[in-house]
């Protein structure tokens, strides 16, 4: 890729050269119990719907009689089952085996969820993604026999292929911004205006005997994009490239670290202004992409040695 | 080696035969990453993959959905009905793409039938009691505010011609009674 990029000047081509992205066992097992816990507490959809039709069946309902899943005799026997399986992939049990559980019950259980009819929420995918990427890396890795390898570098595999999920869900998500708005999206961001007040009308009317909306946020911040449309459209259009060129994140951990920084912001942004949170995204992108305890140089020392393997 | 270096699986080249570099160009992880991201575009929604196209298409107007009892007060759909406004909508929305008829099949109200409206709103209405007696803590809340009628209505959000935004335009979609969904008096 840095060699068809000869025409830029060089500090610019060294800024998109990919370097080897590794992690140490150490990284790894910390990321691991951590994604662990946001699988269990944060990314499965342990409170999903008990439908008796599935309006527009999604993902799995698709192929699958999954209406059972959700039953409320079921779900402990399922979150006991996800636990268990989540408890020895953060030990590095087998993860091939281990982390199909979890991986088919937050499957099932958001695929209800989404095909109530309607009503689709994006809060959980990225784990799911991620969790798949991971579940995918680890069956390759022993389909080929890899086994005898030090599973340090499977694990590092684990979390790179994670990073790329991740990075590339915030393309698409760019991708399908510019295709649907046929490239004018950034032209149409003073139209944020009429989004949030919808944002907080909508919290309004969820609860109107609790829900107080300050008064710059429900008038004032709308109205102030309203009047200032080129500067809604750098606002916006910056969350834009963000997502857009996440696959920057791909090129170092440095790179990846300070994207996810930026797309965090941006997360922040959002909440503030339009009280949509998006924390199982930030929740990810701190674990694999920020790795704040890869900043300590005990924990990350052997990144070097695990890329060496 | 490649493979070593960015986790592809090109186990198969040895470290005396580099790959070539549109091999190279197909397995970069920048390249990796867009045709991921294109093949997430590609499978489009079905969970749990998705390209999350949430606000992609910024519309000129919005709306809005609130409840009102038979007095006219605003009726909290979380604590009641443990929904949300903009889930609530999401479900009126649904229930009018299959009231509407064939080819005129639509989301929007404004492009409906007043025939289409009035069926999806009794639909979207009769899910909202069915849903509000199918626990008993939102049952208790129901006969707590002496709940006996729901009237759905929209506000639509716009920008007026002055900049300024515009919710003054507010419709009435439908009301019905618990005792019309077949709710009412159970114990």
């Amino acid at each position: 890729m840095s060699a068809a990029l000869t025409f830029l000047p060089g500090w610019l081509r060294r800024w998109f050269r990919a370097e080897p992205m590794h992690w140490s066992a150490r990284e790894a097992l910390i990321m691991r119990v951590l994604f662990a816990l946001a699988v269990y507490f944060l990314g499965t959809l342990w409170d999903a719907p008990v439908l008796d039709e599935l309006k527009r069946p999604n993902g799995l309902a698709r192929l699958l009689p999954v209406q059972g899943v959700t039953n409320p005799d079921v779900i402990p026997w399922l979150r006991g089952l996800s636990a268990a399986g989540l408890l020895a992939y953060a030990a590095g049990l087998a993860p091939a085996l281990t982390l199909f559980p979890p991986l088919l019950i937050l499957s099932l259980l958001g695929a209800v969820r989404n095909s109530a009819g309607g009503d689709i929420t994006h809060h959980t995918q990225i784990v799911g993604m991620v969790l798949f990427a991971q579940w995918a890396v680890y069956v390759v890795a022993a389909v080929r026999g890899f086994l005898a390898r030090p599973a340090a570098a499977i694990h590092s595999r684990a979390i790179w292929w994670s990073v790329l999920l991740i990075a590339a869900s915030y393309t698409a998500s760019g991708m399908v911004k510019m295709k649907r708005s046929h490239g004018a999206w950034i032209a149409r961001a003073p139209l944020f205006a009429v989004q949030m007040t919808k944002a907080t009308e909508s919290e309004y009317y969820s609860d109107p005997e609790n829900n107080v909306v300050p008064e710059w946020k429900r008038i004032d911040a709308p109205r102030y994009i309203a009047a200032h449309p080129w500067q809604a459209r750098l606002f916006f259009g910056t969350g834009l490239v963000l997502e857009l060129f996440a696959f920057v994140m791909m090129l170092s951990r440095t790179h990846a670290r300070w994207w996810a920084l930026a797309l965090i912001g941006m997360h922040i942004g959002i909440s503030v202004l339009m009280e949509i949170e998006f924390w199982n995204h930030m929740l990810l992108l701190t674990i694999f992409a920020v790795n704040l305890p890869g900043l300590i140089p005990g924990i990350r020392r052997s990144a070097g040695a695990s890329a060496a393997d | 080696m490649q493979d070593e270096q960015n986790h592809l699986p090109l186990s198969h080249m040895s470290a005396s035969s580099p790959p070539a570099a549109g091999l190279r160009f197909l397995t970069h992880p920048v390249t990796l990453c867009v045709a991921v991201a294109l093949a997430l575009t590609g499978i489009g929604d079905q969970y749990p993959f998705s390209p999350f196209p949430m606000y992609s298409d910024i519309g000129e107007d919005a709306d809005v959905l609130f409840l009102t009892d038979q007095d006219g007060k605003l009726v909290p759909l979380s604590s009641v009905f443990g929904i949300s406004s903009a889930q609530a909508k999401k479900q009126f929305k649904d229930s009018l793409y299959r009231a509407s008829a064939g080819a005129g099949k639509t989301r929007n109200h404004d492009q409906a039938s007043p025939e289409a409206i009035a069926a999806a709103a009794r639909d979207f209405l009769e899910g909202m009691w069915e849903r509000g007696y199918s626990k008993d803590t939102r049952r208790r809340k129901i006969e707590e505010r002496g709940l006996t009628a729901l009237t759905a209505k929209l506000m639509v959000v716009k920008l007026a011609g002055d900049g300024e935004l515009d919710t003054s335009d507010i419709s009435t979609l439908g009301t019905l009674t618990a005792a019309e969904s077949g709710k009412g008096g159970q114990p």
